[in-house]
Order: C-alpha cells, then structure tokens, then sequence
C-alpha cells in the first residue's frame, strides 16, 4: 500500500479515537452538569469529523452511524430539543459501536457492519425530538438565524425552492464596517498629513485597495467609484491640487457612506457607517484638539517680548488647525470648520510677523477648542454648531485682529520639549501624542537624571503572564511617558516611551528576560542624536519599527501565539519518536564508554610510565611526541566532559517529545465511573486534577489497565451505596478524586474516594483462610501489614465475584504492572472515611536507573528501585536455616542466594566457592527481602532499555537488555521475576552446597 | 505558473488527502493549509491563494463566518468542500448566496486511493472551472 494510504489510515485511527476521546467525557459531563452551547457545538463537530473521515475511507457503516448521531445533535444545537439523559444513553452507545467499528476499521481495514437495532434507536430519537411542524419555506429565505449555522434537519429533506435574495448579509456589513473602521484611518490621514510623504499615499492606497475589493463584493457601486477616483489621486506625484481634490472625494466618500448607512441602517440596528466613521476620526481630531491647545499652552505670556519661537509655535497651530478643519469639512460640519479656518488665517499672519500675539487671540483659539470638543458626543456622534455661535466667534475673532500690532521684542526661551527633542531621536508620531503633562514628565525625568529615552513596542495581547511581567518591569525600572496602540498584520501593538537610568544593553536583556523568543517585545533606545544628524530627518525615519513602507524587517514578527496553535502541531509517529530514543541511547551508550576509558586513570599512568622512562633516556625527540600526546589528551578529556552534558541535554529534550498530558489518560474515566455507578446502583461524582501533568506516552497504556482496576475497585468495592451512606452521615454523592503531581522525575498519581475505606479485619481473615499467612502471625501484623496482602497474587476479598471486579486478578497484577514501569504503590485506607492508592511513576520508562554488577562472568543490571542494601560478608556469616544458606540480618534471617544460580546461569557441574567473601544485594519487594549474591559489584548508572530479543526474554529473571560503557550487552534483571524464582527455588529444595 | 490553493479544514487527515488530490494535477499547487477560518483569515493576506478550499464545520471560526470575511478581503474564489453543505441544503444555498464559487462534498473512499480519480474528481474540476482552465 502506499505510503499517502498508510498515512491515511494512520491520520483516520488518530483523529477518530481523538474525537471519541472529545466526546465521551462531554456526553458523561453533561448528565450531571448543565451543557453549555460550545460543548454541544464540540459534540456536534467531533460526529461531524467523524462522519466525513469516515467517509473519506469508504468506512460505510461508520459513516452511518455519526450521521445519525450527528443529525439528532443538530436538533439540540439548533435548541430544537435538550441533550436529556436518555439521548446521552443513545448517544453513548452509539460511540461504543463507532469504537467497534473503528477498531475494525483500523486493523482490518474493512467496513464492518452496524449492529442491528442502533441506527433504528437513533431514528427513532431524531423524530421524537424534531419538531413535529413541516418545515416553512419562508424560513431558510430572510429570516435565518445571522450566522446560518441552523442545520438541515434531515439530508432527505427538500430543500426551500426560492433563491435568496442577493444583497447585503447582516453579518457582511458588520465585518465590511469592521474593515472601514480599520482601514479609515490611513485614508484619512491623506487629508491631514504631507501628500509628499510615500509612506502616506502608500498606506492610503494600500487601504483604499482593500476597501475597493471589499466595496465591490459588498455591491456598493457608488462609494468604489469614488474611492477609485481617491486611489487615482493618491497615485501620483502629487500636484499644486491634489491636497484639494483629495479632501474633496473624501467628502463623497463620507456622503456615500452616509447613504449606505441610510440603506441597510435597520440592519446595523442603528450603528450606521457614518458614525463609525465619525468615531474612527473623534480620537484623531481630540488629538489635534489637544495639540492646538497645548502649543497655547506654550506661548509666552507677554506679547510685547515675542519672539521667533513664537512664531514658530504660531506656524504649528496653523498646520494644526488646517489639519482639524481638514476633518470637520469631511466630517460635513461646516460651522465648526469655519472656526478652524478662522485660527488657521490668524496665525499663518503670526507666523509671517503679520501680527503680535494677542492674549485675546489665544483665549478666542482655546474658546474654539472648547467648542469644538463639545460637539462629539458619544458612539462617534457629530453636532455641528449653531450659525449664530459660530458667527459670533468669529465676529470677536476680527475684533482681535483688528487690535493686534506688530511689535519686534524678545520672547522667553524654547520650549522644554523642544529642547528634549532637539536631543533625543524620538519619532515624531509619539511624540505628536505628547500632552502638556506626558513633556513635563519627560523633561523633568531627563533632568533627574534618568537619560536613556527607548521606545518599546510590546504585543501583549497573547499572555496575560507577560503583560503581568512586562508591566512590572516597566513600573519598577521605567518612567512611562506615554503610550499608544498601533494595529500590525491586524494586531494591537503598544507601543511605549519610556525613560530609565538603565543603558540599552541592560535594557535589551530584560527585554530578552520578559520574551526569550523575541518575537513580542521590541525595544529601541532613542540615543542622543549627533549634531550633524540633527537636521537629518531620514535618519530617524530609517530606523522606524512601525508603520513606514520601508520597516518591513523592523516590524514585529506575527505572534507566535496564533501561529503555534495546532498551526505547527507536528504529528510525529510514535515509533519514530522510538527510534530516535534507541539512537540516542546508543550515543550514551558510547558516551559512557568515552567516558569509562577517560575516567580508568589506565592511560594517565600509562603516560607517566612513558615519562618516567623516557626521563631517564632521555630522548628529546620523544620527550616532544609524549608531550603532544598528553595535550591531546587532556582535550580528549574536556570535550568528554562536553559530550556528556550535551547527550544528556539531548537526552532530556527527546524525552520530552514522548510525555503527553496525562488528561488524554484521565479522560477515560468519566465514562467508566458513570458506567458501574449506575450498573452499582451507586451516586459517583469524578474530579480529576492535574490533567496538564506530562507523561511518558508508552506509560499511558501501560497504566491504563491498573488505573481501570482501581477505579473499578473503588467505585464498586470502596464507596457506598447512597443509603449506607446517608446512614453514616455522608452526602449520597460519592466523589473519587483522581490526581496527577509532578514531581522532578517522577509523577504521583493518586486515586481517593471517599468511601467505607478498606475493612482491615475481613483481609485478616481471608489471609489467614488462604494460608498466606498464619493465625497467631495475623494477629500481630500492623494495618499496613494487613493491607499489603491485598496484593498478593490471587488475593480477593470479594464475597461474590462480581462483573466489574473480584476476579482475583486484581492488586496483585496492578502492582506487578506498576513495578514493572518501576514504579511504586502504596495503600491508605481511613475506616469509614476512604481509600488513597498512591502511585509513585517515573516519568519514562525507557530509562533506568541500575546497579551494574557481575555474576558469573557476565554483567547484569539490577534495577535500583528494588535495591535495599549492600553487604559484603565472610563465608562464616552464613548459617544454613530450613537448608538454606541465610545471614541474619537485624535479627532476621536473610535468605541468600546466588545470582547466576537463579538465572540459571550456572552451568552443570560448575565448581565455584560459594559464600566466600562475596558481595550481597539486599533486594526488596513490598515486605519480602532476599539477599543476592554476586561476584563484583560495578557502578549505578541510567540505561536505555532496549527492546528485547524473543530468545532472551524467555529468560526468566530477564526483564530487558542494554548495552553498558563498554559496549558489552547488559542484561537487565527483572526485579519481580527473581523473586518468584527465588520462592520455588526453596520450594524446590534446591539448595546450594 | 501554477494556480495556488488553499485548503482550510480542521482535520489534518482531510488537508492531507485534499492536498494530495489538488497536487494530482499539475496545473495546481497547494499554497497553505489552514485549521480553521480564524487562521485561514490571517494567512489569505500573505498566501494570496486563487482558490480557498474551505471546510464548514470548524473550531474557532466556522466556514460560512469565514466565507463571509474571506470575500471581503481576499480576491480568491472560495469552493466550500463540505458534507454538511449537500447539494441543494440550506446551508449549499447560503453559501452560494454568500459568494462562493461552487459547493462540493468532501471526498468519498473510492476516491482516495487513486490517482486517475483524483484527476477527474469534482474538486479538481471545480478548482479548474475557478481559475478560468480548461476542464
């Protein structure tokens, strides 16, 4: 087959088990919790998906079965009827079956059939859930729900006849007024800024282009010719006229605007275009509002003493004011810009030493400001002002200018502001969004000695934990001046300026502190300008991060946020993950012996020899090859040092390419719970924590099984019917906690309900009934003790052997499994109050972590987690007990026996001097010790453990293989194994000489 | 020079077996994918794809939501390939209302598999008859 097809088939066993993973838990969810729209739009979806991969494999019956799954949720996401508990049952049962069918699928890659009974059922809930009414024809015409997202109740359905009227949607015209409220701005811009500028016109015209395509799909025929002819402008040099011609179409746009809005204004309940438009522009023009009032601000106050600074600051309020009445002419507010036109006239004569400065000109200028920020009023509502005002205004306005006279006289010094600017390099666009009080500030921090000015743009939107940061950062080493937002790639920027003590580079590594990536934070020191660059604006402008054409490459990157969901989710197959893991293991592998070979001290004394002799010989020309020799050595040893760190750096990461979040575990519970709860007869609310705890993905299904059996155990065996425990003074509704911990290496999970608890006596009894142990011995084990006999093979304490558990083969093999990925279990049980299983798991169970010792000339490894202790004895420490060679050991007898013996290791007749002087390893299970005796011991290290081959893994006592430093295989003792063996071994009376 | 595609759909496997039939034809070539209609919005400025594949029922932001902002923004012919939006359904209707340039199923089983119905299938048809090339 070919490879497209396996990946195929591979992608169709994931995605259909992830769906069935999604839905499970919201269907057992919702029989206890209110559903909410989403989880039944996510229901809908997953049978949705399942549905068309089904399809898309020929898997009929599949297919089948999600449709009619799909249709009855189509009935409750359109609110035709509730997921009520009996839908969920069906709903349930339907995913048992696409489970059986898939498994079908995927393993024989055959469509199996439906069982009888099932599509019937699902028929059945559709009908008696739909609306009993026949289908109006008018509905699917007009009168649809805004998104369309109603579903055809049946495919067989016919559908309505009539075709829909073409024309603006509802939700068409929001987003087109989303993107006017966007794109505005820029166009406007056109009127206000240097037509000279390219990056204007560019950005105009970019805008205009977007909003062309837009107005074209939206039909609006009048407005695209107007903004054609606005594109047509903009497109070249700009002329003596342009300027006008601009302003002029902006005013048509700005009319047909207003009639589009007119048109469909009942379909945009009343937030017409027009208004959005006024609100696009209400904050640029209190800008300039703001800025007219501010250069007031700044005028000296005696008239008599002014100077060219103030007539420069006269020319300013001139552009600005020419800037505002730009505005209110395309706004159609003709009184207001009759004012503006007025302050506009009076100080361009100012500025040409026409007239003084007159107090009552300034007071007049503010009036109009005062006016003027008056009449926008809220949601972007423009009130043009009274002719009787205006004229008014403009009446007092001649009178002024009918007083004012020419005067030559000196004026106060330029302005503080001018000063920091004239010696910092800050763009002109932040600093056009300078109030009065933002300059007092910044002068005052630069004269306070905080002379490092930066503009930080930040996009903070992503992360509420780096805003959090961010925003203490700046707090703690900043003064903030001011800030502002910028949209790139349709992203809100903010864009700061700031001044601190700090220089660039401490700054640049905060900066790298908050974002490591870089991709979110972006900072720029607005360094001291040299003089001759001072009149070089090009400078500046070269260096822009924001919105000029030319930045492209200072422009923040996209946020990584957006990109990086599921967007570069790659799906790896596990064993490729394997395999690698297996490559890597054989580079610590052959690190450990690099290591090994540097670490013996064999060559440095071979090196010494060397240069002992050859001291004595004293021959120069070897005396210089030693010497390089015992550089390159030393060489040797560092980068062996290297090595190893970065293989075990190495190590870490593709270890974490194998850990999942263990929620993709706990998610198979719900069901489960929900299941014997209810065949039980039993009231069972699951909590689970920790669901974002990692672990390895080869353990998930390693503790399925065990984790099943306890959650079974304890919903059948540890909680309570509903009136027990209300007898006992508990709520009726059970809860089982099932709780994941990461700690370091290793995770915990936990299993605690809150039921009778274990009754310790009646596991005395049974104990002593199956013989495990004797009657007077019972009587004086501890409770724990007691307990630990539950996981003893073949222990139950079921009376009657139920479906759901008490089969026998319980604790004892979820123990076993548990060791085996080398972890621990552990049992606490409180009478009357509940039952915690402790799980303690490493987080991989490919690596181990082994003693390394020899045993008849092999080496072998002995997991470290059944390790107790270590003894070397003489031979006359060892006693026989029952024919057997033991040590007493803290007033026990330790039975001991021979490694390779155990292994079967030993060849027949072989003749070794047992017991003499040799090293034993304490081994513990649970309780039960057994001493191991060896012939060396080696060193502790971390193997990689390797799939076994067939022929060794009948060993019995092998549990894996490896391959140690210095490239001999390993094998891996089987901690477990080696105990039973141990046990028929002295059942066996086999016995040692 | 090949026309570009882009297919936006929330399943991995639809993408992949949706781009291996557009790439079936040599006249064509898959620009991007996209999980759903929120990332298909931001990527169509970049990609500037002449036709987008999209599916309806997607996290996030479905096919009709995303329909709607795609043809405001981008000048590509948008197929909608969905089994939900059978022909002739309410759903099919809207979305032709909606401007999108045809309304196809997704592809069946016997298509998967084989590169001659690839060539021939309905979404390379229709892809075509998008773009202005001969059938």
């Amino acid at each position: 087959m070919s490879d497209l097809a396996e990946t195929l088939w591979r992608e169709f066993a994931a995605e259909t088990e992830e769906h069935f993973e999604i839905i499970e838990p919201l269907l057992v969810a919702a029989e206890t919790q209110t559903v909410v729209a989403a989880d039944i739009a996510q229901l809908f979806r997953s049978f949705h998906s399942v549905k068309g991969l089904s399809r898309s494999m020929d898997m009929k019956g599949m297919e089948e079965v999600s449709h009619h799954a799909e249709n009855v949720l189509g009935l409750v996401r359109e609110g035709t009827c509730t997921l009520d508990s009996e839908l969920i049952a069906v709903l349930l049962h339907a995913v048992d079956v696409l489970k059986g069918l898939r498994e079908a699928a995927v393993t024989e890659r055959r469509s199996a059939p439906v069982p009888d009974g099932l599509i019937g059922t699902l028929e059945a809930a559709f009908s008696a859930r739909s609306k009993p009414s026949p289908p109006t024809p008018a509905r699917a015409a007009g009168s649809e729900p805004p998104a369309g997202q109603t579903m055809a109740p049946a495919p067989e359905e016919p559908p309505a006849e009539t075709t829909p009227p073409l024309g603006p949607d509802v939700d068409m015209l929001r987003y087109y007024a989303e993107m006017v409220r966007d794109h505005l701005p820029a166009i406007a811009r056109c009127a206000t800024a240097e037509l000279a500028d390219p990056g204007v016109r560019n950005a105009a015209v970019e805008a205009i282009d977007t909003l062309l395509h837009a107005t074209e799909v939206m039909e609006f025929l009048g407005l695209a010719v107007s903004l054609a002819s606005l594109r047509a402008c903009l497109g070249q040099e700009p002329a003596e006229d342009t300027k006008r011609l601009v302003i002029e179409t902006l005013g048509r746009i700005r009319a047909d605007f207003e009639l589009i809005e007119r048109e469909s204004s009942a379909e945009i309940a009343g937030q017409g275009l027009a208004d959005r438009l006024g609100g696009a522009l209400q904050a640029e023009v209190n800008l300039i509002i703001e800025s007219i009032l501010d250069v007031l601000s700044r005028f000296s106050a005696d008239p008599s003493r002014a100077t060219a600074s103030d007539e420069a600051l006269a020319e300013e309020l001139a552009v600005l004011s020419r800037s505002a009445c730009t505005f209110f002419v395309f706004l159609n507010l003709h009184q207001s810009s009759r004012l503006l036109l007025m302050v506009e006239d009076v100080f361009t004569r100012v500025a040409h030493h026409e007239m003084h400065v007159y107090p009552e000109l300034l007071t007049l200028t503010r009036e109009v400001c005062g006016l003027l920020t008056n009449i926008s009023e809220e949601m972007g509502r423009w009130r043009d002002l009274e002719p009787g005002v205006a004229d008014g205004v403009l009446d007092r306005f001649r009178q002024a200018v009918l007083v004012s006279s020419k005067t030559t006289e000196g004026i106060d010094p330029v302005s503080a502001l001018k000063r920091v600017l004239g010696d910092y390099d800050i763009r002109p666009e932040l600093v056009e969004i300078l109030s009065a009080e933002n300059i007092q500030e910044l002068v005052a921090a630069v004269r306070g000695g905080r002379t490092q000015l930066y503009e930080i743009s930040a996009y903070l939107e992503g992360s509420e934990q780096l805003t959090l940061a961010f925003v203490n950062w700046v707090k703690s080493e900043t003064t903030a001046i001011t800030n502002r937002t910028v949209f790139v790639d349709d992203k809100t920027w903010f864009e700061f300026l700031v001044v601190s003590e700090l220089e660039p580079a401490t700054v640049a590594a905060r900066i790298a502190g908050l974002d490591p990536a870089g991709q979110l934070i972006r900072m720029r020191s607005c360094k001291v300008r040299t003089p001759p660059e001072a009149s070089a604006p090009a400078v500046a402008g070269a260096a822009r991060p924001g919105r000029s054409a030319g930045g492209e490459s200072d422009r923040p990157a996209r946020s990584p946020g957006t990109a990086g969901k599921g967007g570069n989710v790659l799906r790896v197959r596990g064993e490729t993950i394997d395999q690698l893991m297996a490559q890597i293991g054989e580079m610590v592998t052959i690190s450990n012996m690099m290591h090994t070979t540097a670490r013996t001290g064999a060559t440095e004394a071979a090196l010494a020899g060397l240069r002992e002799s050859l001291s004595k010989n004293g021959n120069e020309d070897a005396s210089q090859h030693l010497q390089a020799i015992e550089q390159a050595w030393s060489a040797f040893l560092r980068a062996d040092e290297q090595l190893g760190t970065a293989v075990s750096h190495l190590q870490d990461a593709t270890m974490e390419l194998r850990v999942v979040a263990i929620d993709t575990l706990f998610n198979r519970f719900p069901r489960v719970v929900r299941d014997i709860a209810q065949a039980k007869g039993k009231q069972v609310k699951l909590e689970t924590t920790g669901a974002e705890v990692r672990i390895d993905k080869g353990m998930v299904d390693l503790l399925l099984d065990p984790l099943m059996h306890m959650v079974r155990n304890a919903v059948d065996h540890g909680i309570e019917s509903p009136e027990h425990r209300q007898r006992a003074g508990k709520p009726a509704l059970a809860t089982l906690h099932l709780t994941a911990v990461s700690r370091g290496n290793r995770v915990e999970i936990e299993i605690t309900d809150d039921g009778g608890g274990i009754d310790v006596e009646r596991i005395r009894r049974k104990a002593i009934e199956r013989g495990l142990v004797g009657a007077a011995e019972a009587q004086r084990l501890s409770t724990d003790d007691v307990i630990n006999f539950i996981f003893a093979p073949g222990f139950s304490t079921a009376d009657q052997v139920s479906e759901t558990s008490g089969r026998g083969v319980g604790m004892d093999v979820v123990r076993t499994n548990v060791l085996r990925m080398g972890g621990l279990i552990s049992v606490e049980t409180r009478p009357g109050q509940g039952t915690t299983v402790l799980l303690q798991l490493p987080l991989s169970a490919a690596i181990q972590r082994v003693l390394m010792v020899e045993s008849s000339g092999r080496t072998l490894a002995i997991p470290e987690r059944f390790l107790s202790e270590i003894y070397e004895v003489d031979s006359d420490t060892y006693q026989l007990v029952r024919g057997r060679p033991a040590i007493l050991l803290r007033n026990k007898y330790l039975p001991v026996f021979r490694l390779s013996d155990l292994l079967g290791f030993t060849k027949v007749g072989e003749q070794v001097s047992l017991f003499t002087h040799r090293p034993i390893v304490v081994l513990a299970r649970g309780r039960q010790r057994i001493g191991v005796e060896i012939e060396r011991l080696h060193r502790r290290q971390e193997l990689f453990v390797r799939e076994i081959h067939p022929q060794l893994a009948a060993i019995p006592g092998v549990g894996g293989a490896s391959i140690s430093g210095d490239g001999k295989v390993v094998l891996i003792v089987d901690g477990d194994d080696l105990f039973s063996l141990a046990e028929s071994a002295a059942a066996s009376g086999v016995t040692v000489q | 020079m090949a026309k570009s595609v882009m297919v936006v759909d929330d399943s991995f496997m639809m993408r992949t077996l949706i781009a291996d039939i557009v790439k079936a034809d040599s006249d064509l070539s898959v620009v991007g994918e996209a999980e759903n209609g929120k990332i298909a919005l931001e990527k169509v400025g970049k990609l500037a794809p002449d036709v987008i594949l999209l599916d309806i029922e997607m996290p996030e932001m479905n096919g009709l939501e995303a329909l709607k902002r795609l043809k405001l923004t981008s000048k590509a012919k948008v197929i909608i390939i969905s089994s939900v939006a059978q022909v002739g359904s309410a759903q099919a209707m809207e979305a032709r209302r909606l401007g999108a340039f045809d309304v196809i199923a997704k592809p069946s089983g016997s298509m998967s598999l084989d590169i001659a119905a690839k060539k021939g299938s309905d979404i390379v048809k229709s892809i075509r008859k998008a773009c202005g090339l001969p059938a």
